[in-house]
């Protein structure tokens, strides 16, 4: 009993407590808040590119086309019968583009032009996720050629949509009845209260409703432009004042795409550079910085065209095939996506190989011979792996970090005993044995871990909780350069964290069980000391 | 003649001074307590008063020789016993008082009472041995003083609230070690009276004292010399 009163008594009366409770206080926070932040960082990598391209891949090379690619479709989704979700084929290509901003503001980027069926696409991976318009404005994205909706004053002097979106925007607050990113996007930007950037109808639009009496006058202009969807990176900013990511284009802004002409054999040719007028219709987030920032989507069946990759007639009077760069598969939930790879790839090359050989040109027989087929994991690897390894760096540094409160908690209780020196002979003269004066040094210990633990993990716990706000304040209070997590070197816009409660506990325990076995040493000396002599000097 | 408490027989006790020489403090010291005595050692400063009081008290061991209490031979005990029979039956008194620092003066009169009790029994202690405190305070008059911690006290409440203490598990035997060695001359007075009122009460009591005067008033008065101990005329 009187070891615990004690410990009690010395853990709250002496400053030197508060010392070792700080130290294994910061410890535990400590790693916690780095093995949150790599768990956030490697489940939100893991997740997010699992979403990027769907479960199993196909691609000869990044840029390299093969044809026939709608026939092995058919023959997998016919050969894995209810295994297969969806399966798309994209066409890739680079490019350059300029966006036709009303401001004038003149911004080239250089960009990774995918074709996608945008439908089809939608269901092979989590792109849908990431589309800012068609989340608040459900069906309204398509990549079909469109003009722009804008704005305008009803009747009654309201603010109105075009009633394609109105009726969108109602049917998504029917289903999300309650959402607070709804209205904390809406009224961000324009005069409207509702999210995104719109234009308003200019004095054209107007005479012709008034001389028509039409509607639509008013709630689209310009002529219809193919569709494009860009890497949000491209198209929002982070205003400091509200907050919140503004879109800097109003929906609809023309961009111009000027697009290298490559051969079949994914050379570029340089003799001619097309020049394409897309309307920006919505804009895509994948959570990975890289593909938001040069990503961009235009119609697979539009690019492929402008690509020459279409069914084109040869000189022989005989046509070739269209052509793909990737297709991407879509298995159903938890299915075991490893095997599913195994029998792609075997329906491939065994299969389907052999049989379309025939009407292949040497060069795509040899390509199509080394066609990769990867699940998600093993496409994403090489970033996947260089995370899972810092997993082991961050457990090296959880040692040596128990380590070093092992020897603060050793040095300072060792301080503890030689200052308690007298005490300890008077407690003894008391009659407490030797092995109850080593207790109340345990119990102490065991007292400034547990303390320490839960403060330290509170504190840990609260950081890694607020961590990005607490980034933004000191990157815009005090210096732009102290921002530590910045989007260009990570591959996430915000620091991922997950704090999970199995560590959380681990984490405690350890700091708990380093404090006690610090304390080892002094409890011990503690014990040996000779009540006479320690009585007996001053 | 009252019954014998506490017995020395022959007790040497000898400090290694290093590079071979020996200091020889307790020659055989042979000695009897009886039972509700007042009994009082003295001796000129550094001949080994308070080495045979802790031998006596079972806080230190002699290097030949034997501590007999009450017919235990109490070198033959293991030491977790005498750590026991420690806490049970002697109190000690020190010159410098000896107060926990981090403890009010109620705690550390409860303390003993603390370690005599496992962890289990404590809680069903606790009430009966917070009124043995309060009992113990008032006789030595700090009752008002419970929640004050040792440094706001005085030298003589303190080494009251020291004799408090030593009585708390009600001790066979009390050891006083210059109880008033470090006090004014009033001030020993007063803790000396309260020491007399306790001897009243039956308190076997052992005092080491140099001041011939303090010795005085005892039943008995030995006078270690030598590293021997002889009856002081
Ligand atoms: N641990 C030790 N190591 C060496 N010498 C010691 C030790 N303990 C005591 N001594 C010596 O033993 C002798 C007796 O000491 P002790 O404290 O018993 O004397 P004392 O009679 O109580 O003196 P005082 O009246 O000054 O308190 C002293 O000379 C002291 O220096
Ligand atoms: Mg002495």
């Amino acid at each position: 009993m009187y070891k615990w009163f004690l410990a009690y008594q010395y853990l709250i009366k002496r400053r030197i407590a508060y010392f070792a409770v700080a130290a294994v206080g910061l410890c535990a926070a400590m790693v916690l808040v780095v093995h949150s932040v790599m768990n956030g960082f490697v489940d939100t990598l893991k997740n997010s590119s699992r979403k990027l391209l769907g479960d199993v891949i196909l691609e000869v090379g990044s840029t390299e086309s093969f044809p026939f690619y709608d026939e092995f479709i058919e023959l997998v989704k016919k050969e894995l019968p209810g295994q297969i979700q969806a399966a798309s084929p994209v066409v890739m290509n680079y490019g350059l583009i300029k966006i036709l901003d009303p401001f004038d503001r003149d911004r080239v980027n250089t960009v990774l032009v995918n074709g996608i069926r945008l439908e089809e696409y939608k269901k092979v991976n989590g792109f849908s996720e990431g589309l800012y318009y068609d989340h608040y404005y459900p069906g309204t994205t398509t990549l079909a050629p469109t003009s722009q909706p804008t704005w305008y004053y009803d009747l009654n002097d309201l603010r109105r949509l075009p009633e394609q979106y109105e009726s969108a925007l109602a049917r998504y607050r029917e289903v999300h009845p309650q959402d607070s990113t709804l209205e904390k996007e809406s009224g961000l930007l324009g005069p409207g209260n509702w999210p995104g950037l719109f234009e308003p109808a200019n004095n054209q639009q107007i005479e012709r409703f008034l001389d028509s009496g039409d509607r639509r006058a008013l709630e689209y202009r310009d002529q219809p432009l193919p569709g494009v969807i860009l890497g949000v990176e491209m198209v929002h900013y982070f205003d400091s004042k509200q907050k919140a990511y503004l879109r800097m284009y109003p929906l609809g802004t023309k961009v111009r795409l000027m697009l290298l002409s490559m051969t079949t054999a994914g050379d570029v040719t340089a003799d001619k550079v097309d020049t394409h007028v897309l309307r920006y219709v919505d804009d895509s987030r994948t959570k990975v910085y890289e593909i938001d920032k040069q990503a961009l989507y235009c119609d697979f069946d539009w690019l492929q065209e402008k690509l020459r990759l279409d069914r084109l007639e040869r000189l022989d009077g005989t046509f070739s095939p269209p052509r793909a760069m990737q297709i991407q598969i879509k298995l159903i939930p938890d299915a075991d996506y490893h095997a599913a790879r195994d029998i792609i790839e075997k329906l491939f090359m065994e299969r389907f190989l052999p049989q379309i050989a025939p009407q292949l040109e040497h060069r795509d027989l040899v390509n199509m011979q080394y066609m990769q087929i990867r699940t998600w994991e093993e496409r994403n690897q090489s970033f996947i792996l260089a995370v899972e390894k810092e997993r082991i760096l961050v457990l090296i540094l959880f040692a040596i970090v128990s380590l070093v409160a092992v020897f603060l908690i050793g040095c300072i209780f060792y301080m503890i005993v030689q200052q308690k020196r007298r005490d300890i002979g008077i407690i003894k003269s008391m009659g407490a044995s030797s092995r109850g004066v080593a207790g109340i040094f345990l119990s102490y210990a065991l007292a400034v871990g547990t303390v320490g633990a839960v403060f330290g993990l509170s504190v840990g716990a609260l950081f890694v909780r607020y961590i990005n706000e607490f980034q933004d304040f000191i990157a815009t209070q005090i210096h732009p350069g102290l921002r530590v997590w910045s989007p260009e070197t990570y591959s996430f816009d915000k620091i991922p964290s997950v704090v999970r409660w199995e560590d959380v506990l681990i984490i405690g325990a350890v700091a708990v069980l380093a404090s006690v076995i610090g304390s080892l040493l002094p409890a011990m000396k503690a014990a040996k000391v000779w009540p006479v002599d320690a009585i007996r000097y001053e | 003649m009252s019954e014998m408490i506490l017995q020395a027989e022959r007790v040497t006790r000898s400090f290694d001074l290093g590079a071979g020489s020996k200091l020889e403090v307790l020659r055989g010291v042979s000695l009897q307590v009886r039972q509700g005595e007042l009994l009082a050692i003295t001796g000129p400063s550094g001949c080994g008063k308070s080495t045979l009081l802790h031998i006596l008290g079972l806080l230190d061991l002699p290097n030949s020789g034997q501590v007999i209490y009450q017919g235990q031979r109490v070198l033959d005990l293991s030491s977790h016993q005498r750590d026991q029979l420690r806490c049970r039956s002697f109190g000690f008194v020190f010159q410098l008082y000896h107060l926990l620092p981090e403890l009010n003066v109620l705690d550390n009169v409860l303390f003993p009472q603390m370690i005599l009790f496992h962890s289990s029994s404590w809680w069903s202690q606790r009430g009966p041995a917070r009124r043995r405190a309060l009992d113990v305070l008032e006789r030595v008059g700090l009752q008002q003083r419970l929640r004050h911690r040792p440094n706001q006290l005085s030298g003589g409440e303190r080494q009251r609230v020291a004799i408090a203490r030593a009585l708390m598990n009600q001790p066979a035997v009390l050891l006083a070690d210059e109880p008033t060695g470090n006090l004014d001359k009033q001030t020993g007075q007063e803790v000396l009276r309260l020491l007399h009122e306790l001897h009243r009460s039956g308190q076997t009591l052992l005092l080491v004292t140099h001041d011939a005067e303090v010795a005085q008033s005892a039943d008995r008065v030995l006078r270690l010399e030598e590293g021997q101990l002889i009856p002081a005329v």
